[in-house]
């Protein structure tokens, strides 16, 4: 029963992702069938599962995306830009790409500037880069820091955690939301899991959720949640 | 130590480390004298330099913690990590392609990987917990068929990734015979590290943040 029309609370702005260990080609299959009967505005499956989850999606509206460096960040910037180029070709519309967080720690703000420049550079602008500064290891002044950095590189969108008990606090979407305004799209990830908190984060200017416990939030839709288990929280 | 430190890997597994915080691992390295550091092919040029004047390796690890990205392009990182000067590599299987019984691999890719080590050693990831038992066994015959060094059971991604010395047991069991095992503990215990080694592990990775608890036990 395709469900594209009704009004939805969270569901337009909930990304799901079903990322490995896990994602067997059965999983992929099940969970992108259940995926694309509703108006989600993203799924993410790993770059090994991008060409099975572009045949299934087939014309769907639902944007398709894989994570690159994730969690760690820790690639150099030339296999990263490689790792894109390959996400595109296998049918991603858009990336989530972690950063050299020991650079950010060190406070080496131009060498994040450097390498989100070179990955928008080297981007053919068909696939949209997310961002992930990983907001749950920085102190504020870093948080600030790293968008400023990520803003100076050339991105506008960033992703705000991983997930994986590295979680975000609406104070974070707040703080970022406040300085950086419109040039920064914020999508909030990592532990959000109750509609109270989602919506928190919604208010505080987050463009989209990524959940990777999403059954309350489908639930709070009128979604049964039986095929939405995800990933990593 | 000395005996017990020959068949332990540091890992970096911590998310962010300064670079005081890297050399700090480095300096408990050059104390305790372990078998290996094993890192992200990011970190190994400095790496490289850092432990040039010790015993110790430096190991790169590719497609860490999931192995999920295309052969193709870990092998690329693979390639680039012993130009940065790796001693050897560790290489993530995906284990999700294992469990559909997708071995290309392990066909594949083992062939392409002892031709870029070139004489070094290799060894294998393959998380247990999450490969169904044939796929397990074929793992580990093919890396002994390959000549790959050791297969590790675990890539100690997250909390509970400890290796339980039962666990070993029962994997070493179904390996194939003469196969070295890595486990995985977490706290770096050497009491543990102990069970594991007699549990039939030839080798146990801990993590770099476990560094200073293992500096004060020696």
């Amino acid at each position: 029963m395709v469900q594209q029309n009704r009004e939805y609370r969270f569901l337009g702005r909930l990304v799901l992702a079903l990322i490995a260990p896990g994602a067997t080609r059965s999983r992929v299959k099940a969970f992108l069938s259940w995926v694309k009967q509703y108006p989600f505005p993203a799924v993410f499956v790993d770059m090994t599962r991008l060409s099975q989850a572009r045949e299934l999606l087939g014309d769907s509206s639902v944007s398709l995306g894989a994570p690159i460096a994730h969690p760690f960040g820790w690639m150099d910037s030339v296999v990263k830009s490689r790792y894109i180029r390959q996400a595109a070709a296998d049918g991603a519309d858009e990336v989530d790409v972690g950063l050299d967080y020991m650079s950010a720690k060190s406070h080496d703000f131009k060498g994040t500037a450097e390498e989100v420049r070179v990955l928008t550079t080297e981007n053919d602008e068909r696939t949209q880069l997310v961002f992930v500064p990983q907001l749950a290891i920085l102190s504020d002044e870093e948080k600030l820091a790293m968008c400023e950095a990520i803003l100076l590189g050339g991105g506008h969108r960033i992703c705000t955690s991983w997930g994986y008990g590295w979680n975000t606090s609406v104070s974070d979407v707040l703080l970022l939301a406040s300085e950086f305004g419109d040039d920064l799209k914020i999508e909030a990830g990592g532990g959000i899991r109750i509609p109270e908190q989602a919506q928190q984060m919604l208010d505080a200017g987050a463009v989209r959720i990524h959940s990777g416990s999403p059954a309350l939030l489908l639930k709070a839709d009128g979604i049964d949640p039986a095929c939405s288990q995800s990933r990593h929280e | 130590m000395s005996e017990l430190g020959c068949c332990i890997d540091a890992v970096l597994t911590d998310m962010g480390p300064t670079r005081p915080q890297f050399d700090r691992y480095c300096s408990l390295l050059e104390q305790l004298v372990l078998r290996a550091l094993v890192l992200p092919p990011k970190l190994v040029a400095i790496a490289s330099r850092r432990l040039s004047s010790l015993n110790t390796e430096t190991v790169a690890l590719v497609g860490y913690p999931f192995g999920a990205y295309p052969l193709k392009a870990k092998l690329l990182d693979a390639e680039q990590s012993i130009k940065a000067g790796a001693d050897s590599l560790e290489f993530v299987l995906d284990v999700d392609a294992l469990a559909d019984g997708d071995y290309e691999e392990l066909e594949h890719g083992l062939p392409c990987l002892a031709e870029i080590v070139s004489g070094g050693a290799i060894g294998l990831i393959a998380d247990a917990e999450h490969l169904p038992a044939k796929a397990w066994k074929a793992v580990c015959r093919m890396a002994f068929e390959n000549g790959i060094s050791y297969v590790a059971c675990t890539a100690g991604f997250g909390e509970g990734s400890t290796t339980t010395p039962e666990l070993l047991a029962s994997l070493k069991e179904s390996a194939s015979r003469g196969l070295r095992l890595k486990a995985w503990q977490d706290t770096g215990s050497l009491g543990e590290v102990q069970a594991l080694r007699d549990a039939g592990a030839s080798l146990v990775g801990i993590p770099t943040l476990s560094l200073e608890r293992l500096v004060g036990a020696v």
